[in-house]
């Protein structure tokens, strides 16, 4: 009997560098004001004819390579972005095509900043139905190209963000190990905390939309910290009870690294005394659906993680 | 039950989802993944736990 894990991780960051001092004026603060706020130094950017199914497949091929595995072996692609190339088609459909996974379903995943543990939750559970016999792996990525949607003078979000993909290949594993554990959490009536309020069926897109600058990205600063530092260490705790596992036992936590002076300060609520923090904010800020992705995958290739290790990536997000 | 999505790439992520949580969740008993990559093999030997909070 096995169970179903991760066998290849991958990730892919646009090779375009942009420091606190770049875009440090153009919100009104000062680079200094975003490292001491933030915990970020720098981000990378997608280059003009870069979209985020270019960043995923990417970070897909990296996964595939270290799996050991080729695209048509897999059952299915899943995407987790809420920057897609085009509203339609998914843009699983457009990575499928890139990294030549002919034999793959594909669709994508919208749940913003936690879609990557929202598509890898669906794609263990898919490989376990087991509808296809000959069904063994799976493809789930995060990728975002936030800086499409950013409004660069808005010091709420502009100093935030990154772009880039982080991509993992779910496989059996041995029995008692892979993913052990889920749990997703909506909170809808906490909606508008952030979102992009124009280009849907609520507020097409048009001109006045256009000068009203509702196609770029909002947030609500302080309102999502504050749903962060409560709804997180209740997460975790949950998580812990329904997998019957003690605090003690985990030895790392990945979290989405939506701000890293805000990860610090709750970390120690968390109650997890063994675990080392994975942080990689300070050199690809807030990369969406992609930060649990990539930072997983950073770590594991410095070698921070090595076996039978006991990992919890807890996703706050807003959607 | 039968979902079924029609058209160019759909979105039918929220579907899926019910449709796979609504699944039992037996083990499928197909071998465990060998990787010649020791990287992977590092893989094969977590255990992970994953929590999403969406608002």
């Amino acid at each position: 009997m096995s169970a179903i894990g991760i066998v290849g991780t991958g990730s892919y960051v646009p090779e375009n560098v942009i420091s606190n001092e770049e875009i440090a004026a153009g919100a009104g603060v000062t680079a200094d004001w975003i490292r001491d706020k933030t915990g970020i130094g720098q981000r990378h950017r997608a280059a003009d004819h870069e979209a985020t199914s270019d960043l995923a497949a990417e970070a897909a091929r990296r996964a595939l390579r270290q799996a050991g595995l080729s695209a048509d072996q897999l059952a299915f692609v899943v995407v987790a972005t809420s920057t897609p190339d085009h509203p339609q088609p998914a843009t699983a459909s457009i990575v499928q095509h890139l990294i030549g996974a002919g034999r793959a379903a594909a669709f994508d995943v919208n749940a913003v900043c936690s879609g990557f543990l929202y598509g890898l939750t669906v794609g263990a559970q898919l490989l376990r139905a087991g509808t296809e016999p000959s069904a063994r792996y799976g493809l789930v990525v995060g990728a975002d190209i936030y800086s499409r949607i950013l409004d660069y003078s808005d010091r709420r979000t502009a100093v935030l963000f990154g772009d880039g993909a982080g991509a993992v290949v779910l496989g059996p594993v041995p029995t008692g190990l892979g993913v052990i554990e889920t749990a997703l959490v909506g909170h809808g009536d906490q909606h508008r905390l952030i979102g992009v309020p124009a280009g849907g069926s609520r507020a097409p897109a048009s001109q006045r939309t256009l000068a009203a600058g509702e196609h770029f990205f909002r947030m609500e600063g302080r309102a999502v910290r504050e749903f962060v530092q409560e709804a997180l260490p209740k997460a975790v705790s949950s998580l812990l009870d329904r997998a019957g596992m003690p605090a003690d036992q985990v030895q790392h936590f990945v979290p989405h690294q939506a701000n890293g002076v805000m990860l610090n300060e709750v970390w120690p609520d968390l109650g997890l005394p063994n675990a080392s923090l994975h942080l990689t904010v300070d050199q690809h800020a807030n990369t969406g659906a992609a930060s649990v992705a990539v930072t997983l995958d950073t770590v594991h290739r410095q070698g921070a993680l090595g076996r039978a290790t006991w990992c919890c990536w807890p996703a706050s997000a807003a959607g | 039950m039968l979902l079924a999505g029609f058209g160019g790439g759909m979105n039918i992520g929220a579907a899926l989802l019910r449709w796979a949580l609504d699944r039992p969740t037996e083990p499928l008993g197909i071998p465990a993944f060998q990787a010649d990559d020791p990287a992977a093999e590092h893989l094969a030997s977590w255990g992970l736990l994953s929590a999403a909070t969406l608002h």
